[in-house]
C-alpha cells in the first residue's frame, strides 16, 4: 500500500492507533503496512532504521489481528508499531549497536523492554541507528552511516539515540524506543520536535540495554506528543527482578487535574549562559511565560556546579565503558580476526571492530581507571558527582521542578562538531547533570527556530517524579497549542 | 645462615548453592562442557547479575564459623582483565570492602601442640570458566560451565612455618567449613583451590623475603610437596646468594616441581571500581545475627565435647570428628539410645569399614540409627553372640534390612534352651573321653575346650553361658 | 598523554591502533584529560565518591536453578565455535 497524500488521521497518536485496533475499525496489518511503506518510501534519505524486516513486522501484525478477532483485545500498544534502538536486544532479530563488533549478532533473548512492549500488542518495526554503543550526540558515530534529521536533512538528528528520534519525526514510526545516559533521548527528541523522558534511574529496567554506562543508562520513550509518551512509558516502566537497579513497584504515571497552579518552577542561571542560542532562549522563554500565565511560580535558582558536569560525565561513562565494552573481545560472538595468538587476536578484533569515539573512550577510561590516576580521575570525578546530586537535592528545596534548554543550538549541520570531540561533549551541557544525580528529565518541544528547526525545553524533577514531569508537560504542551504531527516527507533533501 | 619459610595460604571454596552466583543456571560438576550457561554467564550484551541469596548466607556462615567480623553493608566490584575464560572480560569480585575480616582458626599442628592464625579476609566472587590447552595443540577450548560459580576466597595471615603447618592449617579449615555447611570442599572437582605465598628468610629476620606464589595445588597431599620444593628452591637460591624473583609459579604433579608461569601481560594493573550493575547490598545484622544462632556446632566443640560429656578416647573423638556426616550418624545413634562408648565401637569398627570397602557414603546409608541400636540391644540380652552381631551388622548394612531378620535368616541367633543344648553336650561328653578324663584328674582348661567342641558341634550359636553350666553341671555330677 | 603512554593503555585495553591513531589518540587525550583537570577546582575534602545511588538496595534471588534451553545456541554465536566448545588462540600459561 503506498501512503496516501493525506495522513490518516492516526498517524498523529500511537494512543489514537491502539484505540482504533481495540475496537476493529483498524487492522493491525494496515497499520504496519502504512509504516512499513513510508519507511520505504523516506528511510533511504534519512536512514532511521538499521534492519527492517517486513515480513516479520506483517506477521507480527497478523498475529496482533488474530488475536482480536479471537477476542482478547488486552494490551495498551495493540497494533502499534513501535521502533527500537538498536542497544536494545530483540530476540531472533539483529542487534548491533551500530558497530561493527556486533555485525550479525542475533541476541538470544529479548530485553525486558522489548518483551513488554510485545505482551502490550506492541510491533517492534525495526532496529533504529545510533551513535555506535550510544556514544555521542549526532548519531555520526555510527558504524553503518548517520541519520539525518527529518526536518532538515543537512543536519543531525542529535544523538545517541537520533535514529529512533528521525524516525518518530519522519513519520516513520508512531512511538520510538531510545536510551539516556547524558542525553541521548532528549537531545534528539529536542532537535527532531518530540516528547523524550529520561526516567528517573531504576524507572525502566536495563535489562537487555546493551550497557555502555551502567550508572546512568536510562531506556526512555520517545513520542509526537506528551500522551503518546505516557502511554509508552507506562509499558515499558516498572520493577524488573533481573536488573538489580531496578526501582520496586509499578510506574506510576501522570496524576489527572491541573499541574500548573502554584507550581514553583527553578530557573537555574547557570542554564542562561553565554553560548545559550537566542532563538532558545525565547522560545523558553516563551514557556515560562505561559506556565505563569497559567498560576506557576518562577524561583531563580543556582546550580554552579553544572559546568562541571561534563567533564564529571565523562570520566564516569568513559570508565564504566572502558569496562563494559570489555566482553566485545572476539571470544564468545562477533566476528574474530584470527590474528596470531590470543592477544593480538583481541587486540586486532577490538582494534578494527570499534570505532574511532568508542575507542577514543576506552581509551579515556582505561586510563581513568588505571593505577596511579584512579584518585585523580575516576575517584574525583566520583565525589564531584555527589556535590552535584547534593546541589540538585538543595535546588529542590525551594522548587518542584527546573525548566531550561534541553539543548544550546537547535540541529547542527553534519559535520559540523564531528572532528572535535570536547565541542560535541559540549552538546550534553544541559543535560548530563540529571543522569548523574539519577534524576528524571523530560524534553518537550516549545517551538523552533526561524528556519523551521524544532526547539525543546527541559524539565528536571526530584527522583521519582517522572509522572509529574509528563503532566507539566502535558498541561504545558496544550498551552503551546504547537503541531504536533509527524512530517509528511523529510526536508531540505 | 639458617633460613626459615613463611607461609600464607589463598583459598578458593565453591560454595554449595544449587544455582550461579548472578545466573540461574545450575551450578554443577561434570556434564558435556558449555551446557550449564545462559545468557547472563556467557556475557551476553546486554544482561545483568542478579545476587543469589544463599550464596550470600553461605559466605557470611563461612565468616562466622572463622570467627569473623562481618559487614553489614557490602557492595561489589569489578577485577578487570582479559582471558577467554572470563567472559565479561570483569571478575565480579570484592575488593577493598570484603563481606569478612579478622577472624581465626585454630589447627593442630602436631598432637597435643595448637597453633592460632588469623583469617586476613574473606571476601565473595564468580568463578571463572575453564580453558582446557590439549598438549601439542596450536589453540585453547574454553567451557563456561564454571563461570560463575559462587566462591569464597578465604586468605589467611601468612604465618605459617612450615609445609607441615601450612597441611594442617588447611585440613582444618576445610574440616570447619565442611562441618559448617558451606562447601564440600572437595580438591578433585575443584570446589576447594588452593594458591600459596612462600618466602623464605634468614631465621630471627624480621622483614619477610621475596613472595613467590605458587598456583595450581590440586590436591591436599601436594600442598606439602609443592611447599617443600618451593622451599628448597627458594633457600638454594639465597644460599648460592641469587635474589629471589617475584612471580607466580605453577605446581607441576608429575614431577612435583614448580615452575615459572609466563607473565599475563598488564596482569598487575585489574582497574577494580565498584560494580555499578550492584547495588549496595543491606546484609544486615539481623540476618547475621539468625545465620550465628543456626551455625551447626563446629568440629573442634564436637571433638571436646565426645571427650568431656560421653567419656570417649581422644582417637574416637577425632574419628568421629573427622567428617561432618560421620559426627552426625554417630550423635544420632547416640540420640537413638546407645551408649556413647558403644556406638563409637560400632561406626569406628565395622560401619566405616564397609563404607571404606565399598567406598560408599555415610549419608546414604541403609541401616537406620534405631536399627543399630536393636541390633545391640540383641547382642546384650544374648540373642546374638558378639561375632554373630557383627555378620548381621555386615548383612544389614548391605541391604537395610532389620536385625532380627537378618539373624534369623542367617540363622545366626543364639540357643540357650538348655534342654536342646543338654543333648548336644551329653554327645560331646560321650565322645571326648579323653578330655572329660584330663578335667576329672584336675586340669581345669580342659573345661575350654569341651566348651569349645560343643561350640562348634552347634555351629557357634550355643549360648556360651548355658553350655558351661551345663557341662560343670554334668561332670561333677 | 604521550604516545608511549597511549600505547600502554591501548595494550591494556587490547586495541590494536595504528601508529597515526595512537599519535591522534595521545593529542586529543591530551587535551580531554586538560579540560578534565577543571575537577581540581572543585573542593571535595571528605565527600564520599557517589559509587552507588544512595537509595537503592540490591536484591536477592532464591536460590533456583533454572537451566537456559537454548545453551547450545550460545556457543554457536561464537567465531571459534567447536562441537560443545569455544575454541580461541592457544593460551600461554
Amino acid at each position: 500500500m503506498a501512503p496516501t497524500s493525506t495522513p490518516p488521521p492516526w498517524s498523529r497518536s500511537a494512543r489514537a492507533i491502539a484505540a482504533a485496533v481495540r475496537d476493529g475499525s483498524l487492522r493491525a496489518r494496515a497499520v504496519a503496512d502504512y509504516y512499513l511503506a513510508r519507511v520505504e518510501r523516506h528511510d533511504p534519505a534519512v536512514h532511521a532504521f538499521l534492519h527492517v524486516d517486513p515480513a516479520a513486522v506483517r506477521a507480527e501484525a497478523d498475529a496482533v489481528d488474530a488475536r482480536i478477532a479471537s477476542g482478547d483485545k488486552s494490551g495498551a500498544l495493540l497494533g502499534v508499531p513501535v521502533a527500537v534502538k538498536d542497544n536494545l536486544c530483540t530476540l531472533g532479530q539483529p542487534t548491533t549497536c551500530a558497530s561493527k563488533i556486533l555485525a550479525g549478532y542475533v541476541p538470544p533473548y529479548d530485553a525486558t523492554v522489548v518483551a513488554r512492549l510485545r505482551a502490550a500488542g506492541a510491533i517492534v518495526l525495526g532496529k533504529t541507528n545510533l551513535d555506535e554503543f550510544a556514544m555521542g550526540a549526532s548519531t555520526e558515530n555510527s558504524g553503518f552511516g548517520p541519520s539525518r534529521n527529518p526536518h532538515d536533512l543537512k543536519r543531525v538528528p542529535g544523538g545517541s539515540s537520533g535514529g529512533s528520534a528521525a524516525a518518530v519525526a519522519a513519520g516513520l514510526a508512531p512511538l520510538a524506543l531510545g536510551s539516556d545516559t547524558g542525553g541521548s533521548v532528549r537531545q534528539p527528541a529536542a532537535l527532531c520536535g518530540l516528547v523524550g523522558l529520561r526516567p528517573t534511574y531504576g524507572a525502566v529496567s536495563r535489562y537487555g540495554l546493551v550497557a555502555f554506562a551502567s550508572s546512568l543508562d536510562q531506556v526512555g520513550p520517545l513520542a509526537l506528543n506528551v500522551d503518546d509518551c505516557t502511554l509508552l512509558m507506562e509499558v515499558i516502566g516498572g520493577h524488573d527482578e533481573r536488573d538489580s537497579t531496578s526501582r520496586p513497584g509499578p510506574f506510576r504515571g501522570p496524576a489527572a487535574g491541573d499541574a500548573l497552579t502554584g507550581l514553583r518552577i527553578g530557573i537555574p542561571a547557570e542554564y542562561h549562559a553565554d553560548g545559550l542560542d537566542p532563538e532558545v532562549r525565547a522560545a523558553v522563554a516563551r514557556v515560562e511565560q505561559l506556565a505563569v500565565a497559567a498560576g506557576a511560580r518562577l524561583v531563580p535558582v543556582s546550580l554552579p556546579l553544572t559546568q562541571y558536569a561534563i567533564p564529571t560525565y565523562y570520566l564516569v561513562v568513559t570508565s564504566e565503558a572502558s569496562s563494559n565494552l570489555a566482553r566485545l573481545d572476539g571470544v564468545r560472538y562477533g566476528p574474530r580476526r584470527e590474528a596470531g595468538d590470543l592477544n593480538h587476536m583481541y587486540g586486532a578484533t577490538r582494534g578494527s571492530g570499534f570505532g574511532d569515539e568508542v575507542k577514543r573512550r576506552i581509551m579515556l577510561g582505561t586510563y581513568a581507571l588505571s593505577a596511579g590516576y584512579f584518585d585523580a580521575y575516576y575517584k574525583k570525578a566520583l565525589q564531584v558527582r555527589q556535590c552535584i546530586g547534593r546541589e540538585f537535592a538543595q535546588a529542590f528545596g525551594q522548587c518542584d521542578v527546573l525548566l531550561g534548554p534541553t539543548t544550546p543550538t537547535p540541529a547542527f549541520p553534519l559535520g559540523e562538531k564531528s572532528s572535535d570531540p570536547v565541542q560535541m561533549y559540549l552538546c550534553d551541557v544541559f543535560t548530563a547533570p540529571a543522569p548523574l544525580a539519577g534524576l528524571p528529565a523530560l524534553s518537550f518541544p516549545c517551538g523552533s527556530s526561524r528556519g523551521g528547526l524544532p526547539i525543546g525545553a527541559q524539565l528536571q524533577g526530584p527522583t521519582g517524579a517522572d509522572g509529574r514531569l509528563l503532566a507539566i508537560a502535558r498541561a504545558l504542551e496544550q498551552r503551546l497549542a504547537l503541531d504536533l504531527s509527524p512530517l509528511e516527507a523529510p526536508r531540505g533533501a | 645462615m639458617e633460613l626459615e619459610p613463611v607461609i600464607g595460604l589463598e583459598v578458593h571454596c565453591q560454595l554449595a548453592t544449587r544455582s550461579k552466583l548472578f545466573c540461574r543456571c545450575e551450578a554443577g560438576f561434570g556434564g558435556l562442557p558449555n551446557s550449564r550457561i545462559c545468557p547472563v554467564c556467557t556475557a551476553q550484551p546486554g544482561v545483568l547479575p542478579v545476587l543469589n541469596a544463599a550464596a550470600l548466607e553461605l559466605a557470611i556462615k563461612a565468616g562466622l564459623a572463622l570467627s569473623c567480623q562481618v559487614r553489614t553493608e557490602m557492595k561489589f566490584d569489578r577485577k578487570n582483565y582479559f582471558y577467554p575464560d572470563l567472559p565479561k572480560g570483569y571478575q565480579i569480585s570484592q575488593f577493598d570492602e570484603p563481606l569478612c575480616e579478622w577472624g581465626e582458626l585454630s589447627f593442630e599442628v602436631e598432637k597435643g601442640h595448637s597453633k592460632v592464625t588469623k583469617i586476613r579476609r574473606i571476601h565473595m566472587e564468580e568463578d571463572a570458566g575453564k580453558a582446557l590447552h590439549p598438549e601439542g595443540a596450536s589453540s585453547s577450548l574454553v567451557d563456561l560451565n564454571r563461570a560463575g560459580v559462587p566462591l569464597v576466597e578465604i586468605v589467611g595471615q601468612p604465618d605459617l612455618a612450615s609445609p607441615a603447618e601450612a597441611s594442617a592449617y588447611l585440613q582444618a579449615l576445610r574440616r570447619t567449613l565442611r562441618f559448617a555447611g558451606i562447601s564440600d570442599c572437595d580438591m578433585e572437582k575443584g570446589s576447594l583451590r588452593c594458591d600459596a605465598n612462600v618466602s623464605v628468610r634468614p631465621k630471627g629476620q624480621k622483614e619477610f623475603g621475596t613472595k613467590v606464589e605458587v598456583k595450581n595445588i590440586n590436591s591436599f597431599k601436594n600442598v606439602e610437596r609443592a611447599l617443600m620444593f618451593e622451599i628448597a628452591r627458594q633457600s638454594e637460591m639465597v644460599g648460592r646468594g641469587e635474589k629471589v624473583i617475584q612471580e607466580t609459579r605453577s605446581f607441576r604433579d608429575t614431577e612435583g616441581t614448580t615452575v615459572a608461569m609466563r607473565k599475563k601481560e598488564n596482569a598487575d594493573d585489574y582497574r577494580y571500581f565498584p560494580d555499578p550493575d550492584l547495588p549496595l547490598f543491606d546484609v544486615g545484622q539481623a540476618r547475621i545475627d539468625s545465620l550465628r544462632a543456626a551455625l551447626p556446632e563446629n568440629w573442634a566443640s564436637k571433638r571436646a565435647r565426645y571427650q568431656a560429656d560421653w567419656k570417649l578416647p581422644d582417637h574416637d573423638a577425632r574419628v568421629l570428628t573427622e567428617e561432618p556426616a560421620t559426627a552426625r550418624f554417630f550423635e544420632s545413634v547416640v540420640a537413638a539410645g546407645l551408649a556413647p562408648k558403644t556406638a563409637a565401637n560400632w561406626i569406628q569398627g565395622e560401619v566405616l569399614a564397609f563404607l571404606g570397602e565399598t567406598k560408599g557414603d555415610i549419608e546414604q546409608l541403609k541401616t537406620t540409627p534405631a536399627q543399630l541400636r536393636a541390633l545391640v540391644e540383641m547382642e546384650d540380652t544374648e540373642v546374638l553372640s558378639h561375632q554373630a552381631a557383627k555378620k548381621v551388622l555386615r548383612r544389614m548394612l548391605e541391604n537395610g534390612e532389620e536385625p532380627r531378620r537378618v539373624a534369623e535368616a542367617l540363622d545366626l541367633l543364639q540357643i540357650r534352651d538348655s534342654g536342646t543344648l543338654a543333648a548336644t553336650v551329653d554327645a560331646v561328653l560321650a565322645q571326648e573321653t579323653k578330655i572329660v578324663a584330663d578335667f576329672r584328674g584336675g586340669k581345669e582348661t580342659a573345661l575350654n575346650a569341651l566348651l569349645g567342641r560343643v561350640m562348634k558341634a552347634t555351629k557357634g550359636k550355643g549360648d556360651p553361658n548355658v553350655i558351661k553350666e551345663l557341662l560343670v553341671a554334668k561332670l561333677r555330677a | 598523554m604521550d604516545v608511549r603512554e597511549a600505547q600502554k593503555i591501548a595494550a591494556l585495553a587490547r586495541l590494536d591502533l595504528a601508529e597515526t591513531e595512537l599519535h591522534r589518540f595521545a593529542t586529543q587525550l591530551t587535551a580531554i584529560l586538560g579540560y578534565f583537570q577543571k575537577l581540581a577546582e572543585v573542593k571535595t575534602d571528605g565527600v564520599p565518591p557517589a559509587s552507588h545511588p544512595r537509595d537503592l538496595r540490591g536484591p536477592l534471588r532464591p536460590d533456583v536453578a533454572e537451566p537456559f534451553a537454548a545453551a547450545p545456541g550460545l556457543v554457536q554465536r561464537s567465531a571459534g565455535a567447536d562441537g560443545d566448545f569455544i575454541r580461541v588462540p592457544r593460551v600461554l600459561e
